[in-house]
């Protein structure tokens, strides 16, 4: 069984080489980037942006745009709302109660242009970033949260041990799925609430044998002196260096562009 | 000095009764003594549930001892500031590889007990680099686990441990489920370890595994009842059979020589020293004809043509199956054995139609099964397929509800259903006493028995176990395989057995199939089969210890049969043709 977490897209790249701190922070300025564009010029050096990660992350378009698919029921409502019930501005073109006006043509191009600028430009930090770098990133961002007591190493610790057990768990279904339809059990055929009963035969020994692991890897983890976040070092500590620099002048360089030249 | 030094410990743990509505304690640990000498290599035996795995655990601070003393290392064991100091210098490997990785990243996996002793950064770098050399993994440093087969897992978790650093490693039945391959580099690892002055602590239900240990201690109900050298432990056959423990089986062999008025060295492991002591003894052999098998007409079941799966779906990635011929005749014993990712599990979902092949097709007496998909569950009540660890499938509140599940789910009314339910718990020796209560309330091995009963309620022709013995002691194993043997013998079922232990398929079988690499590596009679040592063990695999013997002995020009897989038929054919 083939299981690739996330969309992580294995490559060698300035992108793949930043610190996972450095794309979560710059993927949020982008973010915000997009937000504050205004016009034609603004949207241009964002979608400049897109194409210059997509050319530093050698991430191929098709998959890049792949993405779009998820989006593209979101968008497709869009479309007909802002087109249809927008009815301010010069009318174009009137059937029935149904009008397009030049006012709902320009907000409809410009929503879907933000959305698929969103969707695009900010994939890549999964593309490049492996689930484990993205949890390790996010624990170094957050970890200013435990003043407030917030437990920061802990939830990091949960996120990344989920990410490892979600193959293992996903290969023990499909080993259960099948020991029970060797059992005649049907998992396809009748109303909701058998459906629902026909689960149990997959539920009741899923759940189980998670506590059972979930109790085994307890065991293991204290066997190997693990006693919370306290005095923990780390093996990979995150380093920002030039290429972090470069990242980091060329995300806030197209975001100032934006808020000072008002595009 | 002792490493490890425990005096009169006591363990026990509350259980539920739910007649008496009440709470009982069950003694797990009643008075262990034990003495440990640092540097050395020793061996825990005892059944499943004996308390083998309470004690390492008790070592490991993991758990809390009722009463007795118990110093680890020179520390006290139940004060709570010594644990970090026990537990850095005691590393255990326990069975299921998935259960002790905790990263998706081997590298940082293997860094997770120095973090966790708070070392600097670059220290923790060499160290991993180090174990991960030491243990031949360094080329898998940034892998995700779940690709690794078991054997390289457990190393995995060794170099985890290494990486730590410690005077003594606990291996708590950690070959159990791997393959002869995966079970020859753990042992591998451990010698050499200890060979670098680390104590080791194996607990094992392999006696070829315990009898490389310096001592044995051996545990029935909670007490060590033996301990000694391997040869003072394994020569006690009866009382070794007795426990429901074994023997070597050199060592089986020589007492059924001695018995036969043939006095060999009592303990003998390998065959190696099997072979020398009967060549010194003057054994010239002498050859017999050797058992034809009978050549009955035989009716084919089922047909497998030019059978090819793909890992990725049609004509992507690797071929889990690889243009397979196979015929599989009706009521005859074949045993599959191939290593980790031979494509032996791939098999059998084809064989029941879990998997539908991308390129030939499968026959079911004579009838294509992918023919009418709607019919697809009449065959998987035809071919019924125990999986590997069949217990983890189990999910009804009673014994007797879990058997019915499957006739339930044929359509069959309540007559019937209760006559396969009762006929298949009766065939796995499981008696109305059970049938009311919770199937989470047996043991592991009548757990298992439970896994195979519900498959045979539905009355199959071709009864598939994958592993069935896997994890059990041995007289767990010895009970399932002779309760399947019955099934084939008294029943009529067809078995297809796939298994690890070359030397109880070749006792068991009628026919092998040996899987490589997803193609079929040869097909026959055990004989057949294990003539091809040199072959076998190229792909990783291993041959029965008789086997050995036998190629060994011709190698020095002295015949002995290459069809005897029992030590009892062997030790007489040695006596029918002794000459002294």
């Amino acid at each position: 069984m083939n299981l690739t977490l996330g969309q992580y897209y294995r490559a060698n790249s300035f992108i793949h080489s930043l610190d996972p701190r450095t794309k979560i922070a710059v993927t949020a300025i982008y973010i915000l980037a997009v937000f504050l564009a205004k016009g034609v010029w603004g949207y241009s050096l964002c979608f400049l942006f897109t194409i210059t990660e997509l050319i530093f992350s050698k991430v191929p378009l098709t998959m890049a745009v792949r993405a779009l698919k998820t989006v593209i029921a979101i968008i497709f409502f869009t479309v007909i709302f802002n087109l249809f019930f927008i009815n301010t501005g010069t009318e174009l073109f009137r059937w029935h109660f149904i009008s397009i006006t030049t006012d709902g043509l320009s907000l409809t191009l410009k929503l879907c242009v933000r959305l698929m600028l969103l969707v695009v430009g900010s994939g890549f930090l999964t593309f490049t970033t492996t689930p484990i770098a993205l949890t390790d990133g996010l624990e170094s961002i957050l970890s200013p949260l435990r003043v407030i007591k917030f437990p920061v190493h802990e939830t990091a610790l949960m996120m990344s041990i989920a990410l490892r057990f979600i193959p293992t768990l996903a290969q023990e279904l499909d080993k259960i799925k099948k020991a029970q339809l060797s059992r005649g059990a049907d998992f396809e055929s009748g109303g909701i609430i058998k459906r629902a009963k026909g689960m149990l035969p997959l539920l009741v020994p899923l759940f189980v044998s998670s506590f059972r692991r979930a109790d085994e890897l307890a065991q293991a983890m204290e066997a190997r002196c693990y006693r919370g976040g306290k005095g923990r070092t780390k093996l990979n500590v995150l380093k920002a260096g030039k290429r972090d620099a470069i990242a980091y002048i060329f995300a806030f360089a197209v975001l100032l562009t934006i808020v000072v030249g008002q595009i | 000095m002792e490493y490890i030094k425990g005096r009169d410990i006591s363990f026990s743990y509350k259980v539920y009764n739910e007649k008496e509505d009440d709470t009982q304690a069950l003694e797990v640990l009643r008075g262990v003594d034990i003495d440990i000498r640092e540097g050395e290599f020793a061996a825990i035996l005892g059944r499943n549930g004996s308390g083998k795995s309470t004690f390492a655990m008790l070592v490991n601070t993991l758990i809390q001892k009722n009463g007795g003393t118990l110093f680890v290392g020179g520390l006290d064991a139940s004060k709570e500031e010594n644990f970090f100091d026990i537990r850095r210098n005691t590393g255990m490997v326990f069975q299921d590889p998935d259960n002790q990785i905790i990263s998706s990243v081997v590298e940082e996996d293997v860094a997770f007990g120095p973090e966790n002793l708070g070392l600097p950064t670059e220290e923790i770098r060499q160290r991993v680099d180090k174990a991960l050399e030491s243990v031949g993994m360094s080329e898998y440093a940034k892998v995700a686990p779940f690709e690794l087969s078991g054997g390289q897992k457990q190393r995995i978790a060794i170099a985890g441990i290494l990486a730590m650093e410690p005077k003594c490693i606990i291996f708590d039945e950690s070959t159990a489920m791997l393959d002869p391959k995966g079970r020859r580099d753990v042992m591998k690892q451990a010698l050499e370890l200890n060979k670098r002055g680390i104590t080791i602590l194996l607990i094992t239900h392999y006696m070829e595994e315990a009898a490389l240990a310096e001592r044995i201690f051996v545990m029935e109900k909670g007490r060590i009842t033996l301990k000694g050298e391997p040869k003072e432990i394994f020569t006690q056959v009866e009382r070794m059979r007795e426990m429901g423990l074994d023997v070597p089986r050199m060592t089986e062999l020589s007492y059924e020589l001695r018995k036969r008025g043939i006095n060999t060295d009592i303990y003998t492991v390998t065959p190696d020293d099997m072979a020398k002591a009967l060549l010194d003894m003057g054994f010239t052999g002498e050859k017999r004809s050797e058992k034809k098998c009978e050549e009955t007409e035989k009716q084919t079941l089922i047909e497998v043509k030019n059978v090819s799966y793909f890992y990725g779906g049609k004509n992507k990635g690797k071929k889990a199956v690889d243009s397979l011929d196979l015929k599989i005749y009706e009521n005859e014993f074949l045993g599959f054995i191939g290593h980790t990712g031979s494509g032996k599990s791939t098999l059998i979902q084809l064989l029941n139609g879990l998997l539908e092949p991308d390129e030939g097709s499968i026959f079911f007496e004579g009838k294509d099964i992918f023919q009418n998909k709607k019919e697809l569950f009449k065959i998987r009540q035809n071919i019924g397929v125990v999986f590997q660890y069949p217990e983890y499938q189990l999910f009804e509140t009673m014994i007797y509800d879990e058997v019915a599940f499957g006739p339930k789910n044929m359509g069959l009314g309540q007559e019937e259903t209760d006559r396969r339910v009762k006929n298949a718990l009766h065939s796995v020796g499981l008696d109305e006493s059970y049938f009311e209560k919770s199937p989470f309330a047996l043991s592991g091995g009548q757990k298992r028995r439970l896994a195979i009963a519900s498959i045979l309620a539905m009355e199959p022709k071709v009864l598939v176990l994958d592993e069935p013995m896997a994890g059990l002691d041995p007289a767990g194993r010895r009970e399932i395989l002779s309760n399947i043997k019955a099934l084939q013998r008294n029943y009529g079922i067809t078995i297809v057995l796939v298994s690890h232990s070359m030397d109880e398929v070749a006792a068991v079988a009628d026919r092998i199939l040996v899987m490589n690499e997803g193609k079929k590596e040869m097909v026959g009679s055990p004989k057949e089969v294990f003539e091809n040592t040199k072959r076998l063990e190229e792909i990783g695999l291993d041959v029965p210890q008789p086997t050995k013997l036998s190629n060994i002995l011709k190698e020095k020009g002295v015949y002995m049969p290459s069809d005897i897989f029992s030590m009892r038929e062997a030790a007489k054919y040695i006596k029918s043709v002794w000459r002294s």
